[in-house]
């Protein structure tokens, strides 16, 4: 590897006079490096030596290569399509055993240890209730509605044992992350909230969203240090309300022109009739998408803090929507084989803003209880290894 | 003795110490720490050595639960491969087969093949029979409220207005519509007329097997016949029951895209391209289809087939010519259609020329 990652952890500190020359998002960070001034002689403070997990003020890295990860990427395709299925919990594994490898802190890199049985079994279990729900659509939608009555107690479990899953999983220094969410806790910012949200019309919805990333936050641990959100509701509503004057203008149009080619008369219908709801439904998905992506993810991680160490994540909505329309257009123009480039393309964007403020003195990050019990602990939370997107 | 170097981790804090690693003969991993003089001494059978995924860092998980970070895979590798003699297991076999595919153009060469001979075949003969078995099983019921909520739908945004025509014509299209419907034994259909601006002269089949025609349809037509051949198209969609079967193709050509890219956003956004494209050559059949049905009951019923042609070149002149290519469009091209009616007709005249 010609980019030692140790060897960048230097330049950025040595550089921080000129560095951001050969970046070519200097802009941004410059503003990252103004942020790290305000914290105030926390640079002055910085140590020479490299210790790996042990030092002060870092930036993520992300080492991961396009082309390496499509053939990963393709012979997962293909031994999942051979197998029906079977075979994408191991591909899943292996794809993110690449990606976690390859975002460094320091001269460390990240790990990823989750077992593909225990994934297998949660998306077995995942087919078993959608199936169950397909079949009771079948009958009558009352069965349907009665068998999500008996599946929503579920959901709050579903939230803790896959957000435990996930970080369990997730090692750095040979520590591993660990979540400690409480059924009822997810309860309130899961089916709870979601009904709240209906009720109001979408008006709680920002808040609900709100209060779910400090519980998944807070419950969240490195190790015995905890993590902490010191983000507020505001900054959540600002987001959304932005997405909803865009958005409802986009929807309408898009309903309007889906209606118009839904007609299957003898009718030639026009190109624009054909080709109009499709550039409406992408800009609104894409538009809403990204910019709640962007904003959210930079305030949560700024707003994050691990012991007392803060992060520092500012992400230019611009630079991100043109990674996702370009990674669209390319994706649509290769008949998808363009996703692991994607893919690629946006985390080494989103690692490579990542900065770390490692508070002075917090050297060194002891392990938690769970990893301490020993490996029969660790396997405890794998019996389903159950995914959701959280 | 060939030792790799490593960083040990032991598992309780995350400060790290350099170290060598070595696998001996006996099968048992060796890992001295640089600065305090001490070895541990593993079976090779108690240490969870993880597959090799390309260049990525490997981290051996000793029994106690410290933890090596090994940067050098080859040299891993070539340790490992000593200490091994014998036949290897099974689980040993495919992980070093899964490096070879995945580190070699040729292995990514050949899993795109696989994978490309995979989704051709589904999407050439997959898709339209599961969307056939889904349709099969899905209840009319169902059916039927899905076409509800599109007419409520499409009345609510004020794409349809209340027809203008008279009563008497009204029933006289209706009696011809029931006509059509009890010839082919379609059950619970039903003819509803609005006048639909934006819409123009159309006509249309909903899931559930209400059709739908505009005033504008009506008046477009110079003749009654004409009216009932694009009805006849129409009962084809419902007794074809075209409308949910091309929703079933795009649910499962989502499923698949699903698995083909890992992440469903990715896949919606990339099915607006292919499958757009799919989908418009599915419903081509489908329009076939319907023609195929129109001009069936049309000869059945002693209406020239060349009425459906004749009003569709009018459509597609009040509609001015769209110039896009055949694959980018939902429905064969006019021309194409007015020559199948064409010959529909013909076949007709023999066959009654026959009889005589």
């Amino acid at each position: 590897m010609t980019n030692e990652p140790g060897h960048d952890a230097v330049h950025e500190r040595s550089g921080h006079h000129g560095a951001g020359g050969d970046d070519p998002d200097s802009m941004s960070l410059g503003d990252l490096l103004d942020q790290r001034g305000e914290i105030g002689g926390l640079a002055g403070e910085l140590r020479e030596d490299d210790h790996g997990c042990d030092s002060q003020a870092r930036r993520l890295r992300f080492t991961a290569n396009g082309w390496e990860y499509f053939r990963i990427w393709i012979v997962n395709v293909a031994l999942t399509l051979l197998t029906l299925g079977i075979y994408s919990a191991w591909a899943k594994v292996r794809a993110r055993r690449y990606l976690y490898g390859h975002v460094w802190l320091g001269e460390t890199s990240f790990d990823y240890t989750a077992n593909p049985v225990a994934i297998l079994r949660g998306r077995i279990l995942v087919a078993i209730v959608a199936t169950i729900l397909w079949f009771a659509n079948l009958f009558s939608l009352w069965y349907y509605y009665a068998a999500l009555a008996v599946l929503m107690p579920l959901v709050p479990w579903v939230v803790v044992k896959a957000r435990t899953f996930q970080l369990r999983n997730s090692r750095y220094c040979g520590i591993a992350f660990d979540f400690r969410g409480k059924y009822w806790d997810a309860a309130v910012w899961y089916p709870l909230t979601w009904v709240a949200s209906v009720v109001t019309f979408g008006l709680a919805w920002p808040f609900r969203i709100f209060g779910r990333d400090r519980y998944l936050i807070d419950e969240s641990r490195l190790g015995n240090k905890p993590f902490r959100f010191n983000g507020e509701p505001g900054p959540y509503y600002g987001v959304y309300i932005t997405v909803w004057v865009v958005g409802v203008f986009l929807f309408f149009l898009t309903c309007i022109s889906v209606i118009s080619t839904l007609s299957t008369g003898p009718a030639e219908p026009s190109p624009a009739a054909v080709y109009l709801p499709l550039v409406f439904a992408f800009s609104a998905t894409l538009f809403s998408v990204v910019y709640i992506r962007t904003r959210l993810l930079s305030y949560r991680w700024s707003n994050t803090q691990l012991g007392n160490s803060d992060f520092i994540l500012n992400l230019s909505f611009g630079t991100m929507l043109w990674l996702y329309l370009s990674n669209t257009v390319a994706i649509v123009g290769t008949f998808g084989l363009f996703a692991p480039f994607a893919r690629i393309r946006v985390l080494r964007y989103v690692v490579d803003q990542f900065l770390v403020m490692q508070a002075v003195g917090e050297v060194t990050v002891e392990a938690g209880d769970t990893q301490r019990l020993g490996a029969a602990g660790a396997e405890a939370a794998g019996e389903f290894g159950l995914e959701i997107g959280i | 003795m060939t030792t790799v170097p490593c960083r040990f981790y032991d598992g309780r804090t995350s400060a790290h110490r350099e170290a060598t690693l070595t696998i001996t003969t006996e099968r048992n991993i060796v890992v001295a720490i640089d600065g305090i003089e001490s070895r541990r001494v593993h079976d090779l059978s108690e240490v969870r050595i993880p597959n090799r995924v390309a260049d990525t860092p490997r981290h051996l998980l000793l029994p106690d639960g410290a933890v090596c970070e090994v940067r050098d895979n080859d040299a891993l590798d070539a340790l490992r491969a000593r200490a091994e003699c014998g036949p290897l297991p099974p689980g040993r076999r495919f992980e070093r087969l899964l490096h070879r595919l995945d580190s070699t153009w040729r292995g990514a060469a050949a899993a795109l093949a696989v994978s490309a001979a995979i989704l051709y075949s589904f999407t050439q003969w997959g898709a339209p029979m599961v969307a056939g078995v889904v349709v099969a099983a899905t209840p009319p019921q169902v059916e039927a409220v899905i076409g509800q909520n599109l007419l409520t739908l499409l009345e609510q945004l004020d794409f349809v207005e209340p027809s203008r025509l008279e009563g008497n014509r009204r029933n006289e299209l209706l009696a011809a519509f029931t006509e059509i419907t009890e010839d082919a034994g379609v059950a619970g259909t039903d003819l509803l007329f609005y006048s639909g601006r934006p819409l123009g002269a159309n006509a249309f089949a909903l899931p559930g097997g209400t059709v739908i025609i505009t005033d504008e349809l009506v008046e477009l037509a110079e003749h009654d016949e004409e009216i009932i051949a694009v009805l006849a198209h129409e009962v084809g969609h419902v007794a074809g029951r075209h409308v949910m079967r091309r929703l079933a193709q795009t649910s499962s050509m989502l499923v698949v895209w699903t698995a083909f890219t890992g992440d469903v956003s990715v896949a919606a956004l990339s099915i607006l391209g292919p499958d757009q494209l799919l989908a418009m050559s599915y419903s081509r059949d489908f329009e076939r289809d319907a023609d195929r049905f129109a001009f069936d009951y049309l000869g059945r019923a002693g209406i020239p087939p060349t009425r459906l042609g004749a009003i569709l070149e009018r459509l597609k002149g009040g509609s001015s010519a769209s110039g896009l290519p055949a694959w980018s469009s939902s429905h064969p091209g006019a021309e194409e259609r007015a020559r199948n009616a064409e010959e529909a007709a013909a076949r007709d005249r023999d066959a009654s020329e026959a009889d005589r």
